[in-house]
């Protein structure tokens, strides 16, 4: 199984070297990209220094899009998995196997490495913790199935997967609506436990106005994406151009 | 029919100062908007819409009777909330059209950016590095 390792980035250059050396260190039969979400530091310049390839998104795009970023590399490359770590260092490389593995066996389409499964140290700020409850109690309904850390940043998807949310991806809120489209979608999600260490640096990219926002954005994302009639999976996973052609003219 | 309203508004005429004003407003915004497109600075997609926007006022204005017979068929108690009416429908609806083009223009902003981190780093490879 050929995987690559997506680290999107946006203002890491403190610690992005170091992450970069964790995930080496612990996988080096993985290969790496940076996604530097036009950084106004230099995250960019050091991921390079580091040795990894960097894709330098050239204006801002959101973890949304420089995650889909990583995606559509991994589609054109045409890798069999993708394991998406944060930059900051809050993901221990040293789990990255524990989430590949369900998909290694076939037994998932998307590992979501969750904080909440097992007790664990780790406590999420207030409004982060309101958010996730209430999209959990959400998703059970709408998806049938629990999710109990519905943001983490942690997963791993397989081809199929990552090919669909390359064509198809809700990137201004990405993290329930993509779970709840690939539900919808017919993939199946799984959670594994892992730890999380607390961010080498930088701020989480939800900050006090967006965690009051969230819920509503939230709520709404999924609502839309429950009415919208959701894109069937492609038999075919090949990924021949860059970007999805044929998007109509915005008229 | 049983009118509620004071008959003489009715069969008023607009005062003919406001008359000219309006129609030399009109025609100004016709003006400006042919310059615009001449320059290319609008696209005829929306120059249509405005020059439709300023003819069709310019006949309000000129030919009140129209207006006021429009008024009466609405049930409204002035003329002034009818063209208030139509001209805050008018706005609301090209506002949705613009944040749906925006909207848009957004998403196809993202697709390019994505493909122009893929693409350089396709060049970097191909170039080595700098």
């Amino acid at each position: 199984m050929k995987a690559l390792v997506i680290i999107p980035a946006y203002g890491e250059a403190a610690v992005i070297d170091r992450v970069i050396e964790e995930v080496r260190r612990a996988r080096p039969d993985l290969d790496v990209v940076v996604v530097d979400d036009c950084s106004p530091d230099a995250t960019g310049m050091r991921a390079r220094a580091a040795g990894a390839p960097v894709l330098s998104l050239p204006v801002n795009l959101g973890i949304g899009g420089a995650v889909q970023t990583g995606f559509k590399y991994a589609a054109v490359r045409n890798y069999d998995a993708l394991v998406q770590v944060d930059g900051d260092g809050q993901h221990d490389p040293a789990e990255i196997g524990r989430i590949l593995g369900p998909l290694a066996d076939g037994r998932a389409d998307v590992v979501i490495g969750s904080r909440f499964l097992e007790k664990t140290g780790y406590r999420a700020p207030l409004t982060r913790r309101v958010g996730i409850l209430l999209f959990s109690g959400i998703a059970h309904r709408v998806m049938g199935q629990r999710i109990t850390d519905s943001t983490s940043g942690f997963r791993a998807l397989n081809r199929r997967a990552f090919v669909y949310l390359a064509r198809n991806y809700p990137v201004d809120f990405p993290d329930a609506e993509t779970l709840v489209l690939l539900k919808r979608a017919g993939f199946r999600l799984i959670e594994v436990p892992v730890n999380m260490r607390p961010r080498l640096s930088g701020r989480s990219s939800t900050t006090t106005l967006k965690s009051f926002y969230y819920p509503f954005k939230q709520m709404l994302s999924i609502l839309v994406v429950l009415m919208r009639q959701v894109p069937p999976p492609m038999e075919e996973h090949s990924f021949p151009q860059l970007s999805p052609r044929g998007r109509p003219p915005v008229r | 029919m049983e009118p509620r309203i004071p008959v003489e508004w009715l069969h008023s005429e607009l005062p003919l100062r406001a008359q000219i004003i309006a129609v030399v407003g009109c025609v100004l915004l016709f003006l400006s908007v042919l310059e615009l497109v001449r320059r290319r600075r609008l696209m005829e997609e929306y120059s249509i819409l405005w020059m439709v926007v300023s003819i069709g006022t310019a006949i309000l204005a000129a030919w009140s009777g129209l207006l006021l017979f429009i008024t009466r068929l609405m049930g409204a108690q002035s003329a002034n909330s009818v063209i208030f009416f139509f001209a805050i429908l008018f706005l609301m609806g090209l506002v949705l059209h613009l944040t749906v083009r925006v909207s848009g223009l957004a998403e196809r902003n993202k697709d390019l950016a994505q493909e122009v981190a893929l693409l350089s780093r396709r060049l970097e490879e191909l170039e080595g590095p700098r």
